[in-house]
C-alpha cells in the first residue's frame, strides 16, 4: 500500500502559540484515518494545512508523493474538504451548490451535470435538486455539505467533525456514506472528538493532543497501550455448579475467581471469547443474571494518557 | 529620533527662509520673528520628556505655523505636516492614520502651494515612517539581546551551581556510603569474627588436655565463621541496589525534599510493574520531573504537586501536575524543549497542559513484557 | 473560466436577494417619484410665465434717464411685462414682499435700483435681465450722445425689441432639468454608489458562511476568486442601475439626453469605483466596522452629492466639501452631457472614478495577498 498522504515534522505557530507541534504521520491508500482529540488539540489546524488553507510554519506535506506547497493545484484537485461548519450557500439550490463547487474543480458540461446528480444521489438528496438549503434540516444540510466535497471524485476526502450537532439518523447515514466512499476507493481522513464514531469506522487512528500525536495505530493497538486484558464479570445465582477448570480451558482466559455470586474472569483483550464463556456456564447449568465486559475503549486510552476527557 | 526630527524641521525652515529671502519680502522683521518663534517652540518639544507638555508644544508650534501661513506667507504651511505627524504619533501607533491626518490640511491649502505641501508632507512622512520602522526594529533587537544576555547569565549561573552541587553531593554520597559499609561490616561481621577467634584461641589451648572439648570449640568457631561469611554475602547482596529501587527511591527522595524545603505539598504515586523501566528511562523521568517541579515552584503559585509513574501495557507514563494557576497559552521555553528532546531520545513524547494547573506528562514506550 | 463561474454565481445570488430589489430598484424609483413630485417647485423649468407686473418710481433726479425709461416702458409694456408707476402711499418694497408685484424699480441719481422677489425666481431673473440690458444701452447711448447723437438714436431704437430678450431667457430655462429629470439622475448615481455596500460583504460574506474554506480549498487561485467576485458584483449592480435608468426614462419620461453611451460610461466607472471602494474598505477595517463605514460614507456622499436636494455651485468651504463626493462628479458630468452636450465633461469624472477605483483595488489586492486564507 502506498502513502496517499505523508506529513513530516509539520509545525504551525500562531504567534507564540504552537497549534501543531512537529507532527509526522502517513496515511495509506484505502484507509479511513481518524484524528481523535479534544477541541483545540490541533486537528483542524493540521487539516487546514493539508487542504492548503493555511501555510505551515515548518515541515512538509506530500500528497500522492508530491509536495503540496509546490504543486498546489494538483493537491487541491485531489482533495475534497468537508469543513467542520456548514459551508453552503443558503440562497442557491442544492443542485446549484454542488454544481458551482464542482465547476471550480474544472468539471464542465455533461460531466458536470452527471457528477452533480451523482453526488446528490449519493448523499440521499436526489429528490431535492431544486430545493433551497434554508428549508433543509440540520442533517440534510450536513449531507449537502458532503456532496459539495465529493462531486469531483477526490482521492483524499477530509472530513472535519462532519457529525456535530445532528440527529442520530443523519449521523448513521453520514457514517455509512463514509464507509461507502471508502469502499469506492477513497482514502478518508476523519476528525472527531466523538470516540464512538472514530472507533466504529476508522481503520487507523491518531490520538492528538496539544498539537502532537501521542499515540497512533489501529484501535486494538491503541487499546493495548493501556492493557492487553479485559475483565468479564458474570453474575450468577448459585456458585456450586461452576467448574473453574473448564472455564480456564477457554482460549484467552487467564484467571477465574468466584466470589459473592459473581464470576470474575480476566482474559486477553483481543480474544473474543464472551460467547464461549457464557455457553460454558450454561452447560454447567448456571443461572446467569448479568454480564458485564470491561474492556478499554479509546476514551479510556485518551484519559489515561492525557489525564483529561475528550470532551473537556 | 529627535535629531532626525530636528533635521527635518530645520531643512524645511531653511527652505522657507531661502525662498522668502530670494522673494525679497518686505516685512522681514515679522518673518524673522516667525522663524525664531517656530525655532524656539520646536527646540522645546524634545526637551520635555512627559507627554502632555510635549503635546502642548507641538500644538502651539502647529498653531504658530498656521498663523504664519495665513498672515505672513502661505509657504509656512509646509512646516505643518511634521508637527501633525509628531502629534499623531504620540497618540496612535498606526502610521497610516498619521498619513491620513497629514493629508487633511491639503484640502485648505491654496492651489499654488498644493504640490509643495504634498511633497513636504510625503517626504516628512517617509522620513518618519522609515525612522519609526527602524527604531522599532532596533528596539526589538535590543530587547532580544537583553533577554538573551539575561538567559545566558542565568543559565551559566545555574550551570555552575549545579556543577558545584553535583561535585559536593557525589563526595557526600561516597562518604556516607563508605561509612555505612564499614559500620555494617563492623556490626555484622566484626562480632562474629571476634567470637570465632576467641573460640579458636580456647580450642588451641585445650588441644593437648581435652581433645573432645577442643574439637567442640573448633566446631563452634567453624559454625560462627560460616554464619559470618553468609552474613557478608547477604549484606553485600542487600547493599547492591536494585535498578527499580534506585529509580523510584531517587524520585521519592526528590519528592520528600520538595515538601520539606518548599511550601508545597508533594506526593508520589506509582502503579504497575516498575521493573520494566530501564535506568535510561528512569533518568529521563527523573530529569523531567525535576524540570517540571522547578517550573511549578517558579511560576505555578501552586500548593500541591503530584508525581505519578504508571506502567501501562506498552507505555510508561510519568506525570507531574500541580494545582496552580496553569497557563492558558503555553509558550515553549528551553525547559519544555529540553524535556521533549529527552523524551524523544527514547522514542517518547511530552504533553504539556496548562488548562487546570500545570501538568507535564512524559510518555515513554517500552517493549511489551510478553 | 473559473472566474466566470464565480461571477455568474455572484450575479445569481445578487439578483435572488430580495434586498437587492428593495434597495437597488424600489427605493430609488419611489424616491424619484416622491422627491420629483414634492420638490417640483424648486425647479421652475416648466412653469408657465404669466403676466409680470413691475412697480417703478421715478425720483426725477435724472431727467435724461427718465426720458429713456418712459420710452422703454412703453415698448416693453406691449409684451407681458407691465410697468406701473408707484402710487401715493404705496411702499414699493412692501408690495413686492406681499407678492403683488414681481419687482420694484427706483430711478434715482445713481442709476437704477432694483428690488427683486425671492418667491418667483424665474420672473425675477427675466426682469433683472431686461433691466441690465436697458442699463447697458442707456450707458452706451449716454456716452454716444456726447460724440454722435445719431448713433445714440440707433442704440435707443434697438431697445424697442424687448420680446427677443424675454424669449431668449425663456429658451434657456427650458433646457435645464425638471425635478423628475434631476432626481432620475441623482438617484441613479446614488444607487450606483450603493454598490459599495454589497461589495463590502463580497469577501466577508464568504467568510461568515464558511464557504471561504471551500473556495480556498478548491484549485482556484485567489486572483480568480477576486476577479470573479468583482466582475459579478459590477455586473449585478450595473443591471440595477440600468433598470432604474430605463424605468425613469420610459415610465417617468425623465430626460436622459441623446448621448446615452457616454452617460453609460460615467455610470459604469462609478459602479466600478463603488465596488472597489467597498471591497477595499472591507479589507481595511475588520468585521462589521467596514459595513458601517461604507454605510456612513454612502449616505454622506449621497447627501453632499445632491441626491436628496440639489446643491448649487458654491465656492466656499461647503463647495469644497461637496466636491469630495463621487456623486457630485458623476451628477455634474451627466448633467453637462445631457443639457449642454458637453461630452468632454465626462472625462474628468471617469478618470477620477477609475483612479480611485484602482487605488482601492490595490489596497484590497495587497491585503488579500497578505492573508493566508481568503
Amino acid at each position: 500500500m502506498s502513502n496517499v498522504l505523508e506529513i513530516r515534522n509539520l509545525t504551525k505557530k500562531f504567534g507564540d502559540f504552537i497549534a501543531v507541534d512537529n507532527m509526522s504521520l502517513a496515511v495509506r491508500e484505502g484507509e479511513i484515518f481518524g484524528f481523535l482529540g479534544a477541541n483545540g488539540a490541533g486537528k483542524s489546524t493540521t487539516i487546514n494545512m493539508i487542504s492548503s488553507l493555511l501555510r505551515s510554519t515548518k515541515g512538509e506535506i506530500d500528497l500522492l508523493g508530491k509536495n503540496i506547497a509546490k504543486n498546489a493545484k494538483f493537491a487541491k484537485s485531489n482533495i475534497g474538504v468537508v469543513p467542520q461548519d456548514l459551508a453552503i450557500y443558503e440562497d442557491m439550490t442544492a443542485y446549484e451548490n454542488v454544481s458551482f463547487f464542482a465547476g471550480l474543480y474544472g468539471l464542465r458540461g455533461e460531466q458536470l451535470k452527471e457528477r452533480t446528480v451523482e453526488a446528490l444521489e449519493f448523499v440521499g438528496l436526489g429528490d431535492k435538486h431544486k430545493a433551497y438549503p434554508k428549508n433543509f434540516s440540520g442533517g440534510m444540510k450536513r449531507r449537502l455539505n458532503i456532496a459539495c466535497a465529493i462531486a469531483h471524485r477526490p482521492k483524499l476526502i477530509i472530513m472535519d467533525e462532519p457529525t456535530v450537532g445532528i440527529d442520530p439518523q443523519s449521523r448513521n447515514y453520514i457514517l455509512n456514506s463514509v464507509r461507502k466512499l471508502n469502499d469506492m476507493g477513497c482514502t478518508i481522513i476523519y476528525t472527531s472528538h466523538y470516540m464512538e464514531e472514530v472507533e466504529e469506522i476508522c481503520t487507523r487512528i491518531a490520538i492528538v493532543d496539544h498539537g502532537k500525536i501521542i499515540a497512533e495505530g489501529t484501535k486494538e493497538q491503541l487499546k493495548a497501550i493501556i492493557t492487553d486484558t479485559k475483565d468479564i464479570w458474570i453474575g450468577i445465582k448459585s456458585e456450586d455448579e461452576i467448574k473453574v477448570e473448564s472455564l480456564k480451558q477457554i482460549p484467552g482466559v487467564a484467571t477465574v475467581r468466584i466470589e459473592d455470586q459473581m464470576v470474575m474472569i480476566n482474559s486477553k483483550a483481543e480474544v473474543n471469547n464472551l460467547n464461549q464463556i457464557i455457553q460454558q456456564l450454561i452447560r454447567d447449568r448456571a443461572e446467569i443474571r448479568s454480564v458485564e465486559e470491561q474492556a478499554p475503549n479509546l476514551e479510556t486510552v485518551f484519559l489515561t494518557l492525557t489525564g483529561r476527557n475528550l470532551r473537556d | 529620533m529627535d535629531f532626525w526630527t530636528i533635521g527635518n524641521k530645520a531643512g524645511l525652515l531653511f527652505y522657507i527662509i531661502a525662498v522668502l529671502y530670494l522673494g525679497a519680502s518686505d516685512n522681514t522683521a515679522w518673518l524673522t520673528l516667525a522663524y525664531l518663534s517656530y525655532l524656539s517652540l520646536n527646540m522645546a518639544i524634545p526637551l520635555f520628556k512627559r507627554k502632555h507638555p510635549k503635546q502642548l508644544m507641538i500644538f502651539l508650534s502647529a498653531a504658530c505655523v498656521v498663523y504664519c501661513a495665513v498672515r505672513l506667507d502661505p509657504l509656512f504651511i509646509v512646516l505643518l505636516p511634521v508637527n501633525i505627524y509628531e502629534f499623531v504619533s504620540l497618540h496612535v501607533r498606526r502610521r497610516r492614520y498619521a498619513l491620513l491626518t497629514m493629508a487633511v490640511p491639503a484640502l485648505f491649502v491654496p492651489q499654488a502651494m498644493l504640490p509643495i505641501y504634498v511633497l513636504a508632507a510625503f517626504l516628512s512622512y517617509l522620513l518618519y515612517a522609515g525612522n519609526r520602522v527602524h527604531m522599532d526594529k532596533l528596539k526589538a533587537y535590543e530587547d532580544e539581546r537583553e533577554a538573551m544576555r539575561d538567559d545566558l547569565q542565568r543559565l551559566s549561573r545555574a550551570l555552575n551551581e549545579n556543577n558545584e552541587y553535583i561535585r559536593q553531593s557525589e563526595y557526600t554520597i561516597k562518604l556516607e556510603e563508605r561509612n555505612r559499609l564499614s559500620q555494617r561490616i563492623h556490626d555484622e561481621v566484626g562480632h562474629a569474627m571476634a567470637g570465632a577467634l576467641i573460640q579458636m584461641e580456647a580450642s588451641k589451648r585445650l588441644m593437648a588436655s581435652d581433645r573432645d572439648k577442643a574439637s567442640e570449640l573448633l566446631q563452634n568457631a567453624i559454625a560462627i565463621s560460616k554464619e559470618g561469611l553468609e552474613r557478608i554475602r547477604l549484606t553485600l547482596k542487600n547493599m547492591k541496589p536494585r535498578s527499580e529501587e534506585l529509580g523510584i527511591n531517587r524520585l521519592r527522595l526528590f519528592v520528600d525534599e520538595l515538601s520539606a524545603k518548599h511550601a508545597i505539598d508533594a506526593k508520589l504515586t506509582y502503579e504497575g510493574n516498575l521493573d520494566v523501566i530501564t535506568p535510561i528511562q528512569w533518568k529521563i523521568i527523573q530529569q523531567n520531573a525535576t524540570e517540571a517541579a522547578t517550573n511549578t515552584l517558579k511560576y505555578g503559585q501552586a500548593t500541591e504537586i503530584h508525581f505519578e509513574v504508571k506502567v501501562l501495557n506498552t507505555v510508561i507514563k510519568a506525570l507531574v501536575a500541580d494545582n496552580g494557576r496553569g497557563a492558558p497559552k503555553i509558550v515553549k521555553g528551553i525547559g519544555i524543549v529540553g524535556m521533549e528532546e529527552r523524551a524523544a531520545s527514547a522514542g517518547g513524547t511530552v504533553i504539556v497542559d496548562g488548562a487546570r494547573g500545570f501538568s507535564v506528562t512524559t510518555l515513554l514506550p517500552y517493549g511489551s513484557p510478553k | 473560466m473559473k472566474t466566470l463561474i464565480i461571477a455568474l454565481k455572484e450575479i445569481k445570488q445578487a439578483l435572488r436577494d430580495k434586498r437587492t430589489f428593495v434597495f437597488m430598484l424600489a427605493f430609488p424609483i419611489v424616491l424619484i417619484l416622491i422627491l420629483g413630485m414634492a420638490l417640483s417647485n424648486a425647479f421652475s423649468g416648466n412653469v408657465e410665465l404669466g403676466e409680470m407686473k413691475v412697480l417703478y418710481k421715478d425720483t426725477g433726479a435724472s431727467p435724461a434717464l427718465g426720458g429713456y425709461w418712459d420710452g422703454f416702458v412703453k415698448t416693453v409694456g406691449q409684451g407681458n411685462v407691465h410697468f406701473t408707476p408707484l402710487g401715493e402711499g404705496m411702499n414699493g418694497q412692501e408690495e413686492v414682499k406681499s407678492d403683488n408685484y414681481v419687482a420694484y424699480v427706483e430711478l434715482g441719481n445713481e442709476g437704477i435700483r432694483f428690488y427683486g422677489s425671492t418667491k418667483s425666481t424665474i420672473e425675477d431673473n427675466i426682469v433683472q435681465g431686461m433691466l441690465t440690458a436697458f442699463a447697458q444701452r442707456y450707458n452706451l447711448a449716454a456716452s454716444a450722445m456726447k460724440t454722435d447723437p445719431a448713433a445714440a438714436q440707433a442704440v435707443l431704437a434697438n431697445a424697442s425689441a424687448p420680446h427677443d430678450i424675454v424669449k431668449e431667457t425663456a429658451l434657456q430655462a427650458d433646457k435645464s432639468p425638471g425635478s423628475i429629470d434631476y432626481y432620475a439622475i441623482a438617484m441613479t448615481t446614488m444607487i450606483a454608489l450603493y454598490a459599495a455596500m454589497s461589495a463590502s460583504s463580497l469577501i466577508r460574506g464568504e467568510r461568515s458562511r464558511n464557504t471561504a474554506i471551500r473556495l480556498s480549498a478548491a484549485p482556484v487561485s485567489k486572483s480568480e476568486i477576486f476577479a470573479g467576485k468583482i466582475i459579478g458584483c459590477l455586473f449585478s449592480n450595473l443591471i440595477c442601475v440600468l433598470a432604474v435608468v430605463l424605468f425613469s426614462k420610459y415610465v417617468f419620461k425623465a430626460d436622459w439626453g441623446d448621448h446615452f453611451g457616454m452617460v453609460f460610461l460615467v455610470l459604469l466607472s462609478e459602479v466600478l469605483l463603488a465596488v472597489s471602494l467597498g471591497l477595499g474598505l472591507s479589507y481595511f477595517f475588520k468585521g462589521e466596522t467596514a459595513r458601517s463605514i461604507v454605510m456612513i460614507f454612502t449616505q454622506l456622499a449621497s447627501f453632499l452629492g445632491g441626491a436628496y436636494f440639489p446643491i448649487g455651485d458654491a465656492d466656499n468651504f461647503m463647495g469644497a466639501v461637496t466636491n469630495l463626493s463621487p456623486l457630485r462628479w458623476a451628477n455634474v458630468a451627466i448633467n453637462k452631457i445631457i443639457y449642454s452636450n458637453e461630452l468632454g465633461a465626462a472625462l474628468p469624472a471617469i478618470g477620477l472614478n477609475l483612479a480611485i477605483a484602482v487605488a482601492f483595488l490595490a489596497i484590497a489586492i495587497i491585503s488579500m495577498r497578505r492573508r493566508e486564507a481568503l
